[in-house]
């Protein structure tokens, strides 16, 4: 897999899983890779530790960024996205079963572009999927890609 | 004839008999000469007629000594000068003639002398009559005259007396009759008795007496002793005309003419304000006797005692009461007239120093203490009652301090407690925080699992699953979102409690419309009547407002799901001067039976295939209405459409 489109940071299986059918069931066919907690988001973002040596160093089009993380919380990891200048600017989602003001507040304040809060409902999890691969991939025009490191 | 008068006739002929002689002999020279110088054109004759006449005029005058002279000279005058000469000295008759006519000239002249005489007696005596009748004219006169004054005089001292009775107003100045019917009356009687005078003069005294008096014969008696003993003095009740009752002095006097008692003057004055005053005194000392004597606290009027150099060295007892000897233990008789150095050996000689500068500045103490002596607490209170001496009222609050004591060290326990509890609270709090963010975001996780992979298993799968296989996946879906709305309920509810409140104005109506207009879109379908009242603006939680508006009238929706002619209506009125806002609807309503359970969660009144629900919304709607202040009730009856009415507290209004 060379190309990377789309970057899913998620910790639990069963939703990384369902998120994958959900695109593929939406008509979102592009890659997408899968992290299990922010730490190793972070290290395959900016190719430390486990993906120094990734062969793809190109930045993912997209980041779905779940905010329940193991050891690197799903915040932390948007603050050092938007706190490195080689990531600033890259489109970050936040998509999670949270629907507390606090967690949407802070997503926003710390740079996110969208919010996204997971249904329940399969089918509708597979409108939002779809709506968010149509919108982020085709519609929007996304800032230049940039490579993961100097 | 009284001496008086014979004194005055003698005071008549007061001139010196010598001035009679004299007279005399002058006025028989001048009478002789005259008559020698007219003899010549009237010849005496033979008649010494105006000798005689000379003689009646000194005998007259004069009395007889010098009428006997003038007789003398005037027989010897004519004999020698008028008699013709007979060749004789010696004037005497010298014929019978002569004899004749000089015996009839003494004769004549005795005669009219002696007449002069009396006549002139007479004369005295009737001057001495009328003189005396003058001067007892005069001072009968007098007497009139000074009778008149004193009668004058009396009548002005009796008018000023009687204006002064009159103008007399703070006591009634009566005189009554020897029977007591009243005889004056003045202005100070009219104002106290309320009788004019008109009204009462002749009437009987008796009828200023209570009617017990006169039954009792009071007045009768009164007017006895005042004859016997001259005057009856007492305090008494009296009654006015109007009937009213007043306490009066009355003092009666018996007034005599020669021991005779003719009447009686009664002087009355109204002492009712001094006798309310004297009782009120009374009742006043009777009642701080009895405080003095039934008080819990202890009380003692002591006296300073200094020392040669003016130190307070000591103070005695002068009087205490019986709560006194209780807490003390010391008998009252032990005590009074003794210093506390004897009474008290062991007293502390700070409390000495302390009455003494109650004594000394005029300020009253205040102070708690514990005394060795008697092993107790006590809270005392001094306060200067006159020079020197002073007054101390004491508690013994020995029990008090002991409570307070305990008391305290429950506070100190009881905020260790709370201290405790509150930690445990904020960990408790802690815990819901992170149990709520738990179950928002990892119980959806598992159920977003399940439904997911059953709707794969549907579709990807569906050739191997028959359709009863089927059927049960998707009833497995069902079961999963259900979860997953009650999820968000619960966590909607617990919220409710513990978000923080932000009050300010809402337009209740805009807001209503608003909502109504969500539901129209969600089901665009349907025919529902609205009506809003306008203008409603209420002071509340802009969030909390719009969740209990989304609940109220998504239920109004919901439940009138099933009418033809949905009609929702949302309006307020004044009740007891709070604003009372309700949601009416015409659709399934409830069973009264029920109300109370409306607003418990989890409680539904429908069931789920008629109306779907988690039975939250109520309980959340109340819950918020309660954080406000508001309360929240409910009316209906099966099939007649429910009404739902609440209050936002002072907010609201």
């Amino acid at each position: 897999m060379n190309d990377c489109d789309i970057l899913l940071v998620e910790d639990n299986p069963d939703d990384a899983e369902l998120t994958l059918l959900a695109f593929q069931e939406g008509g979102i066919c592009n890659s997408m890779v899968v992290t299990r907690d922010g730490e190793e988001a972070l290290d395959y973002l900016f190719m430390t530790g486990k993906r120094e040596n990734r062969e793809n160093d190109l930045l993912p089009a997209i980041v779905l960024l779940d905010l329940k993380l193991p050891k690197v919380s799903g915040l932390d990891v948007l603050k050092r996205i938007r706190g490195d200048e080689h990531t600033s600017c890259l489109p970050v989602v936040i998509l999670t079963s949270s629907k507390e003001d606090e967690d949407i507040v802070n997503s926003y304040r710390l740079g996110a572009n969208a919010y996204v809060r997971k249904p329940v409902d399969y089918s509708e999890f597979v409108k939002a999927a779809r709506t968010l691969g149509l919108f982020w991939l085709l519609l929007n025009e996304p800032p230049p890609r940039r490579r993961s490191c100097k | 004839m009284s001496p008086d008068i014979d004194e005055r006739a003698n005071l008549l002929v007061r001139t010196p008999r010598w001035v009679g002689y004299v007279f005399t002999v002058l006025a028989e020279v001048a009478l002789s000469a005259g008559l020698l110088a007219l003899n010549p054109v009237f010849p005496l004759g033979k008649f010494p007629v105006p000798y005689v006449l000379l003689t009646m005029i000194v005998a007259y005058f004069f009395g007889g000594g010098p009428a006997i002279v003038a007789g003398v000279l005037g027989w010897l005058a004519f004999t020698f000068l008028f008699v013709p000469r007979h060749g004789t000295v010696w004037p005497i008759a010298h014929d019978a003639e002569g004899w004749a006519r000089e015996t009839a000239f003494f004769l004549g002249v005795s005669v009219v002398a002696i007449a002069a005489i009396r006549i002139k007696q007479s004369h005295r005596r009737i001057q001495a009559l009328a003189d005396e009748t003058m001067s007892l004219n005069v001072s009968l006169t007098d007497q009139i005259a000074g009778r008149e004054r004193a009668q004058e005089a009396l009548r002005e001292s009796e008018e000023r007396l009687r204006l002064l009775i009159e103008g007399v107003t703070d006591y009634a100045i009566i005189m009554l009759d020897r029977d007591g019917t009243v005889v004056t009356w003045n202005s100070g009687a009219e104002r106290i008795k309320g009788y004019t005078s008109e009204e009462i003069i002749g009437r009987h005294f008796s009828r200023f007496y209570t009617s017990e008096d006169i039954t009792a014969g009071k007045p009768e008696r009164e007017l006895e002793i005042a004859t016997a003993q001259g005057q009856y003095n007492e305090e008494g009740r009296r009654v006015r005309k109007d009937g009213s009752r007043f306490w009066a002095s009355v003092s009666i006097t018996a007034l005599c003419d020669e021991e005779k008692v003719n009447g009686f003057a009664e002087v009355t004055r109204d002492i009712t304000e001094r006798k309310a005053a004297e009782d009120a005194l009374r009742e006043s000392e009777e009642r701080y006797r009895t405080l003095f004597d039934t008080m819990s606290e202890g009380f003692a009027l002591c006296e300073m005692i200094w020392d040669e150099e003016g130190r307070p060295c000591d103070f005695r007892y002068l009087d205490v009461n019986p709560a006194w000897e209780e807490h003390t233990g010391i008998a009252r008789d032990n005590v009074i007239g003794h210093a506390v150095k004897e009474v008290i050996p062991s007293i502390e000689s700070f409390w000495i120093e302390k009455y003494a500068e109650v004594v000394r500045t005029g300020k009253s103490a205040h102070l708690e203490s514990h005394v060795a002596a008697l092993g107790r607490w006590i809270e005392v209170f001094a306060y200067k009652q006159s020079e020197n001496r002073f007054a101390a009222v004491f508690m013994d609050v020995t029990e008090r301090r002991r409570a307070e004591e305990e008391i305290s060290k429950l506070n100190a326990e009881l905020e260790q407690r709370v201290i405790e509890r509150t930690a445990e609270l904020e960990d408790a709090n802690k815990e819901l925080e992170a149990f709520s963010y738990s179950v928002s975001h990892d119980l959806r996780a598992p159920l977003r699992a399940i439904d997911g992979f059953s709707d794969t298993l549907l579709k990807g799968y569906q050739d191997s699953l028959d359709a009863r296989g089927q059927d049960y996946l998707r009833r497995v879906r069902a079961a999963a979102q259900r979860m997953a709305v009650l999820i968000d309920d619960v966590l909607n509810l617990s919220r409710a409690g513990r978000a923080e409140m932000r009050r300010q104005r809402v337009d209740l109506s805009a807001m209503a419309r608003a909502v109504l207009n969500d539901l129209r879109r969600s089901e665009p379908g349907r025919k529902v009547d609205t009506t809003i009242e306008q203008g409603l603006i209420v002071i509340a939680d802009t969030h909390l407002l719009r969740s209990v508006l989304d609940n109220l009238l998504g239920n109004a929706w919901k439940f009138t799901g099933k009418c033809d002619d949905a009609k929702i209506e949302v309006g307020s009125f004044e009740q007891n001067g709070e604003r009372v806002y309700f949601v009416r609807d015409n659709g399934a309503g409830f069973n009264p039976a029920y109300a109370d359970k409306l607003f418990s969660p989890f409680q539904r009144l429908h069931a789920e295939s008629d109306f779907p629900g988690t039975g939250i919304g109520l309980a959340l709607v109340q819950r918020i209405l309660r954080r406000h202040g508001g309360r929240i009730w409910a009316e209906s009856a099966v099939d007649q459409g429910a009404t739902f009415y609440f209050t936002l507290g002072e907010a609201g209004r």
